[in-house]
């Protein structure tokens, strides 16, 4: 049946299952895990985090994780045809026979794709409508410090690491299934777990206003907290990846040299949800790239990290590691703006016609300063300059628009800063060449657990405008060009990312509109949104656009990733005044709380800890 | 040291497109430690190639990789050290070292041997005797994004029907002509589905087609 299927879509090779390192893994009794990533398999298969997790499962001897990712919508409509629920690559087992099926929640706007894979699977929806026998419905990933727009479809959730949570909730389930506990029973059993949320077991009220009275646990719950490993051990890691055949968007190696980042830009939910850093060793790293390089057979690896020039000893890594990869690029996939990154990359990267790609993210210091971006103009023009020298064709600059407390002023500098660079070498009075400038441009968005959690974010018709202001000003100059991301697209993040539970409403309305793909700008229709939210009768510039009080009940307050609220509260008050808060790991520790679960709140590869 | 490398695509493999199993055989071949030689210049990259691309959704007991290594190494020792990192689907049958000066086996490749396999083959017979007998057939085909009229029949070398209905045939594969088995069966009016198994290649030095094994040997 699915071979017939096979032969009638594009990439047929979406839906194999049969990678090298794939595992295929059958008995008796085993805990039956499908990892579910809700998007295409090119995504799905670029993300560190599912590899990670598909070895932690099958590592065990009485577990089995499959893959199962959102089918493209040639095959959705082949498989509705022929009434073929949605099976497992592995083995292409449908999904109505796994123990669990875990999403991962990277992304807003991928949860349309949760209820469709869902609805294709024949699970029911709503977690209070499915019976004994069907999969418990799990969820981790970064949107789950706010899971509640999907609380009425999950049946639980698992907040922070795997390494650290994952064997407790196999364990707590097969102990359940061998005796054969009831749904309910067995939910309550994982509830024990520490980090593990049931939503069903949490009451919401609302004020009248509408807004949060209060988020009620069920008597006799351990009180909810994220689980973090101290030190990731070089066991956690897959050093057997699944090999795709296909093109993926990130076609290499990915080795993850530390978790975590304490740089505390007040946008970013990463540097907030990950703390604390933890660097893993060169000697551990040169291991684990041996292996995995070997069994892979990969021919690039990439550095990876939320801001690998931060990793303590970085030359010296690199001293290590390049010996062991012959014939192997190694690449970083983020770069600072100085010239120590940019002499770096270029000891590593050979290709430079792709441009070098630096994030200043707001176009005056005083706007970096609110933000806590610790980048200077000066360090942002030195390294333009060093790239220009050493070959790079182009850069692109990263900025984000409607960020608290934004001017005109700001506008125009995102305009000024490109054009500087465009011609740093001037600028810095070192000889050189104009080099090519790309500005993009993201609309901010407000996330949980950052703190901006209370902000609105601008209206549409605000982005737009400035949006449009930007445009006119990069007329005036051919060197520099400008993209940015639709305000429509941006505006359904914040609605969902600080969402409550009453957005399930919208979610089931706009699947039976057929929303999916929504991050696929061929898919995305936000009329349709729209009248989802008429549908349900919601009114989402309640959710992005208006600004939280302090004593707001926030729909996420009771899921905390570690850094305390009036720490959070306490950096706002900071960004506002357009104080900046330095990193802990070479500055005093600013008592964000991400680490009074753990016996050092950094680890550092060369030994210290703070 | 260039080699030549012949191996199976049978199974799921079928559904992996020509240029991901040049980039998987790359990947295979680091797995398996060879010393692989590089190209000079900016960005190295191994030396590795494919007689000829198999459309995705056929099989082929005969396909052919011709690689490069720094240094020499011993046919049963690379054929092992290759096994070894194969995916299920892929089989390396034989590998034999190629003598300095032998043009790329890519464009070396005149003709392949076919197996069509299918219901729909039932009743093609006589279109097939008409067909083997015209002079010339035009088909319209599609290439490089245009299409445009040629004619196929000498792009067939042999076809006949087996007693237990299958079509073996004999097509011109190459880089100076090319018929694909789904243009001939479109021909041929054959619209159900039909397995094809790619089962020889073949060059023409001189008047002989001559297997690439054949062609070593007589080198």
């Amino acid at each position: 049946m699915i071979e017939q299927l096979l032969d009638r879509v594009e990439k047929p090779a979406r839906y194999l299952g049969n990678e090298w390192n794939s595992v295929h893994k059958a008995g008796d009794g085993l805990v039956r895990v499908a990892l579910a990533f809700p998007d295409v398999y090119e995504i799905a298969m670029s993300h560190l985090g599912l590899q990670i997790l598909y070895h932690l499962v099958n590592r065990r001897p009485d577990a089995v994780a499959e893959r199962v990712f959102a089918p493209w919508t040639d095959m959705e409509q082949a498989m509705r045809e022929v009434g073929q629920p949605l099976f497992s690559l592995e083995s292409w087992t449908p999904l109505q026979q796994f123990d669990l099926l875990g999403f991962t929640l990277q992304y807003e706007m991928s949860y349309s794709n949760i209820l469709n894979m869902l609805d294709l699977a024949g699970i029911p929806l709503l977690a209070i409508q499915r019976q004994e026998g069907d999969p418990l419905v799990m969820a981790g990933g970064p949107c789950a410090y706010n899971p509640e727009p999907l609380a009425d479809f999950l049946d639980f959730v698992v907040l922070g690491e795997a390494e650290e949570a994952l064997d407790e909730v196999i364990d707590v389930y097969h102990g359940c299934r061998e005796r054969s506990c009831s749904r309910r029973d067995t939910l309550w059993a994982l509830a024990q777990v520490p980090g593990v949320y049931v939503p069903a077991f949490h009451q919401v009220r609302y004020h009248d206003d509408g807004t949060l009275a209060a988020v009620i646990p069920a008597p006799g719950l351990p009180a909810l907290r994220k689980r973090v490993v101290a030190e990731l051990r070089p066991e956690f890691f897959p050093t057997e990846p699944i090999v795709p055949y296909l093109g993926v968007v990130h076609d290499r190696l990915m080795l993850e040299i530390f978790r975590g980042c304490a740089r505390g830009c007040r946008f970013c939910q990463a540097g907030m949800i990950y703390r604390p850093v933890r660097e893993r060793s060169g000697a551990d790293l040169v291991k684990l790239v041996t292996t995995a390089l070997q069994s892979s057979g990969y021919d690039e690896v990439s550095l990876m990290s939320l801001s690998t020039m931060d990793y303590s000893e970085l030359e010296g890594l690199l001293d290590q590691l390049l010996p062991s990869c012959d014939h192997v690029k190694v690449s970083l996939p983020s770069l600072r703006a100085d010239s120590f990154s940019v002499a770096l990359a270029e000891r590593v990267q050979q290709n430079r016609r792709s441009g070098l790609t630096l994030a200043p993210e707001a176009g005056s210091q005083r706007l970096r300063d609110v933000i806590n971006k610790q980048v200077t103009e000066h360090d942002l023009l030195t390294a333009v300059a060093g790239a220009e020298r050493s070959g790079w064709q182009g850069v692109k600059l990263y900025f984000m628009l409607g960020l608290p407390t934004e001017t005109d002023q700001d506008l125009e500098g995102i305009f000024q800063l490109a054009q500087k660079a465009a011609y740093a070498y001037k600028h810095v009075g070192q000889p050189g060449h104009p080099i090519k400038v790309t500005v993009s441009v993201a609309s901010f968005v407000p996330k949980p657990w950052t703190p901006f959690q209370w902000e609105p974010q601008d209206s549409m018709y605000q982005l737009e405008g400035k949006q449009r202001r930007l445009r006119e000003l990069f007329a005036r100059d051919r060197r520099v060009h400008l993209n940015y991301h639709d305000a429509d697209l941006s505006f359904l993040e914040a609605v969902f990312s600080r969402g409550d539970r009453r957005l399930a409403k919208v979610l089931l309305a706009a699947h039976r509109l057929g929303c999916r793909f929504d991050g696929w700008s061929e898919h995305f229709s936000f009329e349709r949104w729209m009248q989802a939210f008429a549908a349900a009768e919601l009114d989402p510039t309640y959710y992005a656009n208006r600004r939280r009080d302090r004593q707001e009940v926030l729909p996420w307050d009771h899921l905390s990733p570690g850094v305390d609220r009036d720490w959070l509260w306490q950096e706002r008050e900071r960004a506002f005044a357009g104080v900046i808060t330095p990193d802990c790991r070479w500055d005093d520790c600013p008592l964000c709380g991400a680490c009074q679960q753990l016996p050092a709140c950094t680890s550092l590869a060369k030994g210290a800890t703070k | 040291m260039k080699y030549w490398l012949r191996y199976s695509k049978m199974g799921l493999m079928r559904y992996i497109g020509h240029l991901d199993v040049l980039h998987h055989w790359e990947r295979v071949l680091r797995r398996a430690k060879l010393p692989l030689a590089f190209s000079q210049g900016f960005s190295p990259h191994p030396l590795l190639s494919l007689a000829a691309p198999l459309p995705v959704g056929q099989t082929s007991q005969a396909e052919y990789l011709e690689l490069e290594l720094a240094t020499p190494l011993e046919r049963a020792e690379l054929l092992q050290a290759v096994q070894a990192q194969l995916p299920p689907g892929l089989v390396a049958q034989a590998v034999a070292p190629v003598p300095a000066g032998t043009k790329p086996l890519m464009g070396l490749v005149r003709f392949a041997d076919y197996q069509l396999t299918g219901a729909a083959l039932a009743e093609v017979e006589p279109r097939l005797s008409d067909f083997l007998q015209a002079e010339n057939c035009l088909l319209s085909v599609t290439r490089k994004g245009g299409v445009k009229s040629v004619d196929i029949r000498p792009l067939v070398r042999s076809a006949s029907l087996t007693t237990d209905g299958q079509l073996l045939v004999c097509l011109a594969t190459g880089s100076t002509a090319n018929l694909r088995p789904d243009d001939l069966l479109r021909a041929l009016h054959v619209a159900d589905s039909v397995a094809v198994l790619r089962l020889e290649l073949y060059l023409q030095p001189a008047e002989q087609l001559l297997t690439p094994w054949q062609f070593l040997s007589e080198a």
